[in-house]
């Protein structure tokens, strides 16, 4: 195990895969001579050379189209977005392509075509460049959707992305590239899909989350278990496609309670999709509705303070938490 | 100079709310002249000066909360003048921030933590989007999460007899684990549901032989028995506080009906000739008092027998009648059990039937159809008083029992009844 960032983890991730196979290879805006706007492609171009680390033109929907023709070929590319709002530009490519080529080769040809870069807020950059699209690709059969909270789980889960037979939407959190933790220093290591894990053990509510939410929904039950004697359970959900809510089931059963965190605008957010699973599986053993705890339903302002109002913090989920507790008087 | 202070009206209160002021500063005041409405979390209430004066300083306006403790205003005496009007310096605001800010965690929320904090009032992302009241269902289904219908299904606990702590009344699963059935006491009793509705259906019952006994036996009382009827209204409170410190102690658990049992049978010595049976020939007086207790089974009526009640205390005949009840239920009952009776008492007091009149079970010459106990209000010494009033009517077999006899025996019932300690003698 070693320290390392969460952006170290996935250049980590890339530079062992690029290095374990020789037909990986990563282009983006940026990524090459300027070595990527967040630094995560930092040494990549010396190390490997123009022809596995590209330096694109700014057209979204010609990267990732290229992509897909190259993983349709049996190379396995990574595409960098600047963020992830840019690939709303390539949103055909992927949702009508890369999700569908499979199915329409009658399950032939794969696409094995990674789409990572940073989504959210935290960062004031504003309405075009601080949303979160975990439940708009999630909603889409033919994509997995991965969405790690900690470096170790960037690394694992990434290279099972670059791995794999499928294309990925690999979405980083930038609030989250400088937090650091321990990571298995194993070339082997990787993190299998729809695996939840118990980030942290409790009986009296479950919080459900996933990503930077994750870490603060982890702040907001230490606070809770040393301010009010409640103890949370939260579950990293760290895939949303597929998406494995046994363990959160589970913890329901035990605690009958549950929050649900997601940074996205509430309206048919994940949090909503995750919410209805739980209550289809553990009607029973609910004592109060799920509740979730959502971003502002506005486009993200780029002023300071006005940003800090419309994502949600640990205050929120503590709210949410006495909520179904039936602990606020 | 007098503080007045947000007083502390119980002990969760830690603070007040200031609802309007009916002085303004400088007003004149009286004692005990109203100055201001507080609102707590249960009560609203007028604060009243404590001294003449003039109202000085306001320090609490109109929706101000204010701690228990916390000067409202004060009063001025004669000559006083209002100290000037302290504002918040400027150190002192800082200083609250500092202690807010040392307090949040800023580990996530990194250099926004400040921006937190000073946050005007918070959102509940978590509400609904309307934040009306959630009204109770209009049918009287109430509502309940899943986990408490679950609970309460597995514990036997009927949901309409729970009270909801939740929103709009929601009953959780802790009003489920916390639910303590109500002791039995007329004023709390629950409307009781009602029997569950059955299939219609054509359908031959066969007669049983138990059917037959109580048709064929009922017919030749009604038939050849000349019946008529005498009801009396009885005050059983006495009974009922006697009984209920009877019950008090451990191990006793008597009915209304056990002290009936006994004052019927001790009545029933004063009067022998209600003890007695028809013949063609003659009437035959009973050396013995054996009641008959009308018992209600699915199959239907049977009467076992407390054989000489007039000898056994309350708690004896509370036994036996349990006993024999459940042997009766059970259909365990020998004919020892049920036959021999010398007079007989039917009970659908617990039904609530306020007033019936029963068939006489021959060879007995009466019968006591006892109501319901009901509070009632009546007039004692010209005064309007509420006592538990109970309702018998006596069905008597005219051939044996004139109508005086039958009122004679219900007065001397009344005195065991009314005044319960002679049934201890």
């Amino acid at each position: 195990m070693t320290e390392k960032s969460y952006r170290d983890a996935i250049r980590d991730a890339m530079m062992e895969e690029m290095d374990r196979d020789g037909n990986v290879l990563i282009m983006g805006e940026d990524i090459g001579v300027y070595e990527g706007t967040f630094r995560i492609t930092a040494g990549m171009l010396k190390k490997y050379g123009p022809k596995r680390v590209i330096d694109t033109p700014i057209a979204e929907a010609g990267m990732v189209g290229t992509a897909v023709g190259m993983a349709m070929l049996g190379l396995r590319p990574i595409v960098e977005m600047m963020t992830m709002n840019f690939a709303i530009v390539a949103a055909d490519q992927i949702l009508n392509h890369a999700a569908k080529v499979r199915y329409f080769s009658g399950g032939q040809v794969d696409v094995p075509v990674v789409i990572r870069g940073p989504q959210g807020a935290g960062v004031q950059l504003s309405a075009q460049h601080s949303q979160t699209f975990e439940s708009f690709y999630a909603h889409f059969p033919g994509l997995k959707v991965v969405a790690p909270a900690t470096p170790a789980d960037a690394k694992g889960l990434l290279k099972t992305s670059i791995r794999g037979r499928d294309p990925v939407i690999f979405l980083e959190s930038a609030a989250l590239y400088g937090m650091k933790g321990e990571v298995p220093d194993d070339a082997g290591f990787t993190v299998p899909f729809g695996v939840s894990r118990v980030a942290r053990e409790g009986s009296d509510v479950t919080i459900v989350s996933y990503s930077r939410m994750l870490q603060m929904s982890l702040i907001a039950a230490e606070k809770l278990s040393r301010d009010e004697g409640i103890e949370c359970e939260v579950i990293d959900l760290r895939t949303l496609r597929p998406l494995d809510l046994e363990p959160a089931c589970a913890s329901v059963t035990k605690t009958h309670r549950c929050v649900v965190v997601q940074e996205q605008w509430k309206p048919f957010g994940a949090a909503a999709e995750i919410a209805a699973s739980i209550t289809e599986t553990v009607f029973d053993e609910l004592d109060a509705p799920v509740a979730r705890v959502t971003g502002e339903d506005v486009p993200m302002p780029y002023a300071r303070n006005l940003e800090v109002l419309a994502t949600p913090h640990e205050q929120h989920v503590i709210a949410a938490v006495k909520k179904v507790m039936y602990a606020n008087g | 100079m007098a503080d007045i202070i947000m007083p502390k009206m119980g002990d969760a209160m830690t603070e007040g709310k200031v609802v309007r002021w009916y002085k303004k500063s400088g007003d004149a005041v009286k004692k005990g002249e109203p100055l201001l409405e507080i609102e707590t979390d249960k009560v609203n209430l007028d604060l009243e000066a404590e001294q003449d004066g003039t109202l000085g300083n306001v320090a609490a306006e109109a929706g101000q909360m204010v701690e228990v403790g916390g000067v409202l205003a004060t009063i001025l005496g004669a000559g006083e003048k209002a100290a000037p009007r302290q504002e918040p310096s400027a150190e002192a605001a800082p200083a609250r921030r500092a202690i807010d800010k040392k307090d949040s965690i800023k580990k996530s929320t990194g250099e926004y933590a400040e921006a937190i904090d000073m946050k005007a009032p918070r959102i509940d992302r978590t509400a609904a989007a309307s934040s009306e009241p959630v009204p109770q269902d209009a049918g009287g289904r109430k509502r309940s999460s899943p986990l408490a219908r679950k609970m309460a299904r597995e514990m036997g606990v009927t949901l309409e007899q729970v009270q909801g702590s939740g929103p709009g009344g929601r009953i959780v699963a802790n009003d489920v684990k916390n639910f303590k059935p109500a002791a039995a006491s007329p004023q709390k009793a629950k409307t009781p549901s009602l029997p569950p509705i059955q299939k219609l259906e054509t359908k031959e019952i066969p007669l049983s032989a138990m059917r037959r006994t109580i048709a064929r036996r009922l017919a030749e009382s009604t038939g050849p028995i000349p019946h008529f009827y005498l009801t009396a209204d009885y005050d059983v409170t006495n009974l009922l506080s006697l009984r209920e410190q009877l019950n008090e102690i451990e191990g006793i658990k008597t009915s209304v009906n056990d002290f009936i049992v006994r004052a019927a049978a001790l009545a029933l010595r004063h009067h022998p000739n209600v003890n007695a049976s028809w013949g063609d020939e003659a009437i035959k007086q009973h050396g013995e008092i054996h009641i008959g207790i009308a018992v209600s089974t699915p199959e239907g009526l049977i009467t076992p027998v407390v054989r000489n009640a007039d000898q056994k205390s309350v708690t004896d005949i509370s036994n036996e009648v349990r006993s024999l009840a459940d042997k009766a239920k059970n259909r365990k009952l020998t004919p020892n059990d049920y036959q021999g009776s010398t007079f007989t008492i039917s009970n659908l007091g617990a039904w609530g039937i306020e007033q019936f009149t029963a068939i006489i079970n021959p060879p007995n010459v009466a019968i006591l159809a006892i109501g319901a106990t009901s509070a009632q209000p009546v007039v004692v010494d010209r005064q309007v008083v509420i006592r538990d009033r109970m309702k018998v009517t006596m069905s008597c077999d005219h051939r044996v029992v004139d109508g005086a006899l039958g009122a004679e025996y219900l007065r001397t019932l009344r005195s065991y009844l009314e005044q319960p300690v002679r049934l201890v003698l």
